[in-house]
């Protein structure tokens, strides 16, 4: 994390428990989705209808990204003096509605992948790869720079986001924040859906590169490793089909 | 442990043009090589945690470095010598950040809180000109554009209207403004001089 990100140590100290707090819940969501991920290893859609869909998908992602949210929460509780757990709880459902809203695409997605790959395997591992590398190619992208400035030195967009009013300022605050999130992982998640939903190990190593890219000291230079990294496993799998999900 | 404040703010900062973290979101850097900056407040209602402090005057003085957004900014406070020792006390606590609210959008930025000061403080409006004045340590004569370039004199100034709020006034908009007079000296933020950037507006913060 850069050192400007908290400057102050005595205000680490204060938003701590409520960066705990938020990581905790994604803890939980971890915990979640393993157990729904237990003998359910299928590809695709996983066999279930979208609002299924939808909640699980949702559920992963609450697993992925709070822990990487949990400081962005911490310090925007210091700006909460009454009802601090429901504002919090509110601003972190704003962040999980953002990344929900994509569920009807994956699910779409992942449903034309299973469609398309009974009949045409070629196709399939053909536009597999292909996806792969154009998330490669993403990670290099100035947009993608951008958002990842948002995602780890988020002090700017904090002291807006501190100063919205009314009733739903929360939920903005979380649907702003969660947008910027989008930006930098879409791409990553998509790497999630090709290579199969519910792939726990996949997932850990997605999560895991979300976190490198937020907290080690050179996020761009980290991007482009992920991206290059993704890229490969994109092209590999043109000649090595078990590596995604449609055969 | 609720606090509502309303009054006029008028600000003064060490920009030669106008300041470009407001409209950019702090993502521009100031025009000199650090940002000097004195937001302040005067309360015409107010009350924190059940103590009235209408009729204060409140100045944040800020030293930060160009880029804003880097954040570890030293910042000091200056209150109106005329506000009891509980009065000041629960300013502090307010502008500092502490209750949160609107005023916590100073907490994330904030590297080290270098001191509180307490002068006699006055603020008056003149025409277009706003004069404030606490003690030694601010002198600021900030006048709303107007009656130069392509603005007539009886108009409106021009307003910077930001998606959601600027974040020290938690205002919608803000007028353009400069400096007649400015002139800040305290722990180490010293500036000053004439022409350089100044913003007013109304403010109401509550929490």
């Amino acid at each position: 994390m850069s050192s400007a990100f908290v400057a102050d140590r005595k205000l680490w100290f204060q938003i701590a428990p409520y960066a705990a707090a938020v990581a905790g819940a994604g803890a939980l969501a971890w915990a979640g989705t393993i157990w729904i991920a237990r003998g359910r290893g299928m590809p695709g859609t996983m066999g279930v209808d979208l609002p299924t869909f939808a909640g699980i998908w949702t559920l992963m992602m609450a697993a992925m990204m709070l822990p990487s949210v949990a400081l962005v929460a911490g310090l925007y509780a210091r700006s909460i003096v009454s009802s601090r757990i429901v504002r919090l709880a509110s601003l972190s459902i704003g962040y999980l509605v953002t990344w929900s809203i994509l569920a009807p695409l994956v699910y779409a997605f992942a449903a034309l992948i299973a469609a398309v790959a009974q009949s045409h395997e070629t196709i399939t591992r053909v536009a597999e790869a292909a996806a792969l590398l154009v998330v490669g190619a993403y990670q290099f992208s100035p947009l993608k720079d951008a958002c990842l400035r948002q995602c780890r030195s988020p002090i700017g967009q904090i002291v807006y986001l501190i100063g919205l009013r009314g009733r739903l300022r929360d939920l903005r605050a979380g649907l702003r924040h969660g947008a910027y999130c989008i930006g930098c992982c879409w791409g990553l998640m998509l790497v999630l859906v090709v290579t199969g939903v519910m792939n726990i190990v996949i997932m850990a190593l997605v999560a895991r590169a979300i976190l490198w890219e937020k907290y080690l000291p050179r996020p761009l230079w980290t991007a482009r490793v992920v991206g290059l990294t993704i890229a490969a496993v994109g092209f590999a799998s043109l000649w090595i089909p078990q590596m995604t999900t449609g055969t | 442990m609720s606090w509502k404040l309303t009054g006029r703010y008028v600000e003064n900062c060490s920009c030669t043009a106008v300041c470009p973290c407001t409209w950019s979101g702090l993502a521009v850097a100031a025009t000199n090589e650090r940002c000097y900056g004195a937001l302040t407040y005067h309360i015409d209602e107010g009350e924190i945690e059940g103590v009235d402090v209408s009729g204060i005057h409140v100045a944040v003085l800020t030293d930060s470095p160009a880029l804003m957004l880097k954040g570890n900014w030293r910042v000091a406070l200056v209150i109106d010598a005329k506000a009891s020792d509980e009065q000041a006390h629960k300013l502090e606590m307010v502008f500092w950040g502490d209750l949160g609210g609107p005023a916590a959008w100073l907490v994330p930025l904030t590297g080290e809180r270098v001191g509180v000061l307490r002068v006699p403080a006055t603020y008056e409006v003149v025409g277009r000109e706003h004069r404030v004045r606490f003690g030694d340590v601010i002198d600021l004569v900030i006048a709303d554009e107007g009656g130069r370039g392509i603005i007539p004199e009886g108009a409106e100034p021009p307003r910077l209207v930001f998606a959601d709020v600027h974040p020290p006034s938690g205002a919608k908009s803000i007028a353009l403004a400069h400096a007649e007079k400015a002139r800040v000296s305290a722990f180490a933020i010293e500036y000053g001089g004439s022409g350089i950037n100044g913003f007013t507006t109304p403010f109401s913060w509550s929490v």
